[in-house]
């Protein structure tokens, strides 16, 4: 009996803490944290995203040239000791420019990430979920905002907002959200029809609360993935756009310019090309890992 | 059904309307003037202007234009002697359709295929495969993707042509450059989907009920997937069908896509509204589709009460 | 289970590529009705439309594969002379005289006289078919040109038809203040061709090879009306080849014309010109066989076509500048550059040598000088008749930019360490944009001036040109003709290029350039263009960078095709022969 006692503490307990003794309350998004920890493919697209993100900041400090310095004598140059990434067509380090253009095409990426998440999502849902009249002006005027050819709105954009990083984000915020609206409005249609929305309904619960609390978290598996889909046409859109003079102007640069510009040349100097390419490729790569590995996370069904 | 149909025809109609006007204001404002040439006396310029009509007040101009329209009219290419944008349209559009139909089937039927074969392999062997398919086919953009086929399979392999539209052989590679892209969207996103459904309780009935795998995949698992994909298909749908400008570029393919892209940067006003109308018709038309398709497809959803 | 996965995925593939193959037979349509559309029999082929084997058959009886970068917006002469359909009409149509070889050579014309006061020209034509066998006569000129004239109804009135202006009354016509009669053009006979020029024009030859010059009959111009030319069965050609179809956006077809006058020189049967805009794929299919002739190498393989023999050079004659806003109030800015001394410091401090190559790299080469040296003048070359002993440098001289920068913030009273901002105008082509990124670094390191890069589309900038919103702008010229005047009348006050250039007010200079055109003496009429020029070379209110040079390829078994630095650079088939096997 006394080994007992020392093997097994009694505690002193009352009648409320009794019902407490379920193990701390873990929320929905705690949960998923905890999952996607467990994840290690995910949680690998989540350390090479920061490390990408700090070797933007970090990167054109190591190197001696700036991403500006012109050597007309060093131009083309394959990489080597001098010049990791080697040279571009009037000598400009290519290393440092491609960490200034990470600088870029990682904002981009989160702009358009942002834009579609926010504007897209509650665009879609309400038109979605409220169906009728509400419904068919949405989804028409989207319509109409979808087949201005995007270059018009562009000109007219730089004709209000001029050049730089302003006008390519207003381009996005008009247009962006586009696809992931009309998805997230099939989901709603789909989706307010389940049981569980009914009975939430039944519950009192809110429109707001029914669409955000109930129906989105449904829906972050097609959200998340429609999402990492269509960063890289916001990188190539970037680039576009630039080329044609709306966006950043030299020396600045970014990913999309820079695969841009060793397109062209890409018989004769394959590595301007490969080496952007790659980053796009791997940047995308780990978000869609990532999106893979928040979508399991996130899904209430997996839930245990 | 056909009352629905009706219905969403006549709002199809009108947005059109409201579309036309509202690009037709909006290409005005675009800076330059289509005859502005320094190199040709401003008289000379004077005479274009007003053999087009473009020296009328606008609201004349824009009434005329909707007078034209309603009969099937859509004016004169600024660009060109004597070729009215109809012609130029019906020219050029069996190409893009042609294409894009190619294009399509090639998406869909790639892409579902791709996105099953994940989601059934889920973490496995053909879901990695998959995943780097569209990873490649979202993040090499499409004109990179074309020069690299061209010179894989036309210069260096020489089994079939670099470009033009003429022989079957032909449009293998600009069907496979158009596709891709989309391929990868529908894999990535029918994947994604099926993983949902994969944890419905439906699916454990059936299961605990005793149908086959192949049962359950086919009859329940995918066509309740498929939302998500007719979504994504009915702006792909006009996308594709209506003409790329990169890929009808390196393939050398007299198809719609050129016409987009220079009508604006010669700012020839009616060639802009006519490829404008030419894409919104197709997206509205296939967007009424889609939804239809959402009836059939879930028989739950009734947009039409 | 792997293998298994990879076989039932390239099943898959296979399933998509063939059900994408045979998803409709559109194609075979298309080939009935671009046979349909071949002309009635105007042409004796007998190859027929499968011409698979490319232009690779030799002998007489072989079709030369051509790009096009554009679908011609017209092939009626009377409609202009827009660059996309300049070898097109080339093609079809034979004016008085023709560039061959960078010179003007008889055409139809088979000699020419020139009035004592250099202002009426009598062309002697020769003895040519149309393609329905009639011949071509003085008529038909005189119908052409006055029909471009042509202010009515059914006349094209293209927006080129101030070309005609060159002729004595013609702009009077145009603008229906005189009748067609008193234009200055005149069949005498059915040979014999008179023309009046507006005032003496020693280039007025060369102005004679445009295509809005050349000849139209007017039974079949009158019957189409505002239709000519705009499909095969709709013109009639006389030029080397006749064209028996064209399917829009796609592909034009030629074939030889038998009547022509020099038709035995050609032993093709036909050409076929493939719309095609991208260089890389004209490249590859030029490698491929698929195509004779390409129309440029991309500066980065030109020395692999040089080593295999297929890369032909072509010097051009545009010049490209870097404009100095002189005019316009650009602020603090405009202390600079409108100081003389910190334009010639500029113009110093630029390495030529290093832009060129970067930014073209096609063998286009650094100038000081306002325009090409070969620009004809009194029967020789500009840079024969003037040598300049001491040209500027190509490369940079940066101890003399120096120099004169400090002599500028002297003259200005600007300090080093609050210098203004700067904006450098460009455009969205890659010459142009890596032209402006290199001055944006030689503005940096020689001077310490910040610049900012304004790339525009080409036709933005020329509008922003012409507000003169820019401190430095590049841009180029092209001749219009082979004569300096071409360049130096751009600068002058009442000129509506003047501010594409620098926005130069000078009254001195505007009367040089006046004198020279009203000068009968055509030796000072030299004299006072050279003084111009040094002029213009002091003031450095527009720097020169480089003058465009090239490449393009040609089958080394194709003979006879040349292309000429002025103009389009378009090449001409008169003379093309297949050689060898």
């Amino acid at each position: 009996m006394e080994e007992k006692k020392e093997l097994f503490e009694f505690i002193e307990h009352t009648e409320t803490e009794a019902e407490e003794l379920y193990g701390p309350s873990v929320t929905y998004w705690k949960d998923a944290w905890r999952r996607l920890k467990k994840n290690k493919v995910a949680m690998c697209g989540i350390v090479v995203l920061v490390l990408l993100t700090v070797m933007a900041i970090l990167g054109p400090m190591m190197v001696k040239y700036s991403h500006a310095d012109i050597d007309l004598m060093n131009t083309n140059q394959w990489p080597d000791k001098a010049h990791w990434f080697g040279t571009d067509d009037v000598g400009r380090d290519i290393w440092s420019r491609v960490w200034m253009g990470a600088r870029v095409s990682l904002f981009i990426a989160l702009v358009a990430a942002v834009v579609q998440s926010t504007i897209g999502v509650i665009i879609g849902g309400i038109s979605g979920y409220f169906g009728g009249i509400l419904d068919t002006v949405i989804m028409r005027a989207t319509d109409v905002i979808d087949s201005i050819p995007f270059l018009v709105y562009v000109i007219v954009i730089t004709m209000l907002f001029g050049t730089g990083m302003v006008p390519i984000i207003v381009a996005f915020a008009l247009t962006g959200w586009i696809k992931m609206a009309r998805l997230v409005r099939g989901q709603a249609l789909q989706l307010k029809t389940q049981d569980y929305v009914t009975a939430a309904r039944g519950l009192g619960a809110g429109k707001w609360r029914i669409i955000l609390h109930h129906m989105v978290p449904n829906m972050l598996g097609v959200i998340i993935v429609t999402l990492t889909m269509n960063i890289p046409n916001a990188i190539f859109t970037e680039a576009y756009l630039s080329y044609i003079g709306i966006g950043l102007q030299p020396p600045l640069t970014s990913w999309g310019q820079l695969a841009d510009a060793g397109a062209k040349i890409m018989k004769a100097y394959p590595y301007q090309l490969i080496i952007p390419a790659v980053f796009i490729s791997v940047t995308m790569l780990s978000l869609q890992l990532l999106g893979d590995g928040l979508r399991d996370a996130l899904d209430p069904k997996l839930r245990k | 059904m056909v009352k629905y149909i009706i219905k969403k025809l006549c709002v199809a109609l009108l947005t059109i309307f409201i579309l036309v006007s509202v690009v037709f204001l909006m290409i005005r404002l675009l800076p330059g003037d289509p005859f502005n040439d320094v190199k040709v006396p401003p008289a000379t310029q004077e005479k274009m202007r007003s053999y087009y009509g473009l020296d009328k007040p606008l609201h004349e101009q824009y009434l005329t234009y909707m007078g034209n329209l309603l009969q099937g009219n859509l004016g004169y290419s600024l660009r060109t002697q004597n070729r009215s944008v109809n012609e130029i349209i019906v020219t050029a559009f069996p190409y893009s359709l042609d294409l894009g139909i190619r294009a399509l089937i090639f998406a869909v039927v790639a892409g579902l295929g791709l996105g099953i074969l994940a989601a059934l392999k889920h973490n496995r062997f053909g879901d990695h495969f998959s995943m780097a398919i569209a990873v490649i086919g979202i993040s090499v953009p499409s004109f990179i993707i074309g020069s690299l086929l061209q010179y894989l399979f036309a210069v260096k392999l020489k089994i079939l042509p670099v470009a033009l539209w003429e022989t079957e052989a032909s449009t293998i590679l600009p069907t496979f450059a158009l596709g891709l892209g989309s391929v990868a969207s529908v894999a990535r996103i029918m994947r994604t989907s099926m993983l949902e459904i994969s944890n419905e309780d439906y699916i454990k009935t059936a299961k605990a009920k005793g149908l086959s795998g192949f049962e359950i995949t086919w009859r329940h698992k995918i066509r309740n997937s498929l939302l998500p994909i007719v979504t994504v298909l009915g702006p792909m749908v006009a996308v594709l069908l209506t003409g790329t400008f990169v890929i009808e570029n390196i393939f050398a393919i007299p198809g719609l896509g050129k016409h987009y892209v220079n009508s604006i940067q010669t700012l020839d006003y009616p060639l802009i509204l006519g490829m404008t109308l030419v894409y919104s018709v197709f997206l509205i038309l296939m967007q009424l589709v889609v939804d239809i398709v959402y009836g059939i497809v879930d028989p739950r959803i009734k947009l039409y009460q | 289970m792997k293998r298994k996965l990879i076989s039932m995925l390239s099943l898959l593939l296979v399933l998509a590529m063939l059900a994408s193959c045979g998803a409709t037979g559109k194609s075979d349509t298309k080939e009935t009705k671009s046979n349909s559309s071949e002309t009635k029999g105007t042409n004796a082929s007998d190859t027929g439309d499968e011409k698979e084997e490319s232009g690779t058959v030799s002998g007489g009886k072989s079709t030369v594969r051509i790009p096009l970068y554009a679908e011609p917006s017209s092939l009626d002469p009377g409609f202009g002379n827009s660059s996309d359909s300049i070898c097109p009409r080339g093609i079809m149509f034979e004016g008085l005289v023709r560039i061959y070889d960078n010179k003007i050579e008889p055409a139809i014309a088979e000699s020419w006289d020139i009035s004592e006061d250099g202002m009426t020209y009598t062309f002697h034509l020769r003895d040519t078919k149309w393609a329905d066998g009639q011949p071509v006569t003085a008529q038909d000129f005189e119908y052409g040109i006055k029909r471009l004239l042509d202010p009515g109804e059914d006349a094209p009135n293209g927006n080129y038809s101030w070309m005609g202006y060159y002729f004595k009354n013609g702009e009077e016509f145009n603008n229906g203040q005189c009748t067609a009669d008193e234009v200055g053009v005149k069949a005498i006979d059915e040979k014999t061709l008179e023309i009046t020029a507006v005032r003496n024009m020693p280039y007025f030859l060369d102005l004679m090879k445009m295509p809005c010059f050349y000849p139209v009959r007017q039974d079949i111009a009158e019957q189409y009306g505002k239709e000519y030319a705009s499909s095969p069965e709709k013109v009639l050609c006389n030029g080397p080849f006749i064209l028996t179809q064209w399917d829009h956006d796609s592909k034009l077809v030629f074939e030889k014309n038998p009547g022509y006058w020099n038709a035995d020189a050609i032993n093709v049967n036909s050409i076929e010109a493939y719309i095609i805009s991208d260089d890389n794929t004209i490249m590859d299919m030029f490698d491929n066989g698929e195509l004779d002739i390409t129309i440029t190498i991309p500066k980065e393989q030109i020395q692999t076509y040089i080593d295999n023999g297929e890369a032909v050079n072509i010097v051009g004659a545009t010049i490209w500048y870097s404009a100095i806003n002189t005019k316009t109030d650009r602020g603090e800015a405009s202390k600079l550059l409108q100081n003389k001394s910190f334009r010639q410091a500029f113009s110093y401090a630029i390495d030529r040598d290093g832009l060129v190559q970067a930014a073209r790299g096609d063998g286009s080469f650094g100038v000081t000088r306002m325009m090409p040296e070969f620009m004809a003048i009194c029967d020789t070359t500009w840079a024969e008749k003037f040598p300049v002993e001491s040209q500027l440098p190509t490369s940079a001289d940066t101890d003399k930019a120096a120099e004169l920068f400090e002599q500028a913030l002297a003259e200005t009273g600007l300090s080093k360490d609050s210098l203004p901002k700067m904006t450098i105008l460009t455009f969205d082509e890659d010459a142009a944009k890596t032209t402006a990124t290199i001055l944006q670094s030689v503005l940096k390191t020689t001077f310490n001036i910040d610049a900012e890069i304004d790339t525009q589309t080409y036709s933005a900038r020329q509008e922003k040109e012409n507000q003169g919103e820019y401190d430095f702008c590049i841009t180029n010229w092209a001749p219009d003709y082979n004569d300096p005047m071409t360049f130096l009348e751009c600068y002058t006050t009442g000129s509506s290029y003047n501010l594409y250039f620098g926005g130069f007010q000078s009254e001195a200079y505007d009367a040089l350039i006046k004198e020279a055109n009203e000068t009968d003496d055509l030796e000072k009429r030299a004299e006072l263009l050279f003084e111009a020029e040094n002029m213009a070379v002091e003031e450095m209110f527009c720097v020169p960078l480089f003058q465009t040079s090239g490449y393009w390829a040609k089958k080394t078994d194709l003979e006879g095709v040349t292309k000429c630095g002025f103009g389009a650079n378009d090449p001409d088939f008169s003379r093309v022969n297949y050689v060898g096997e």
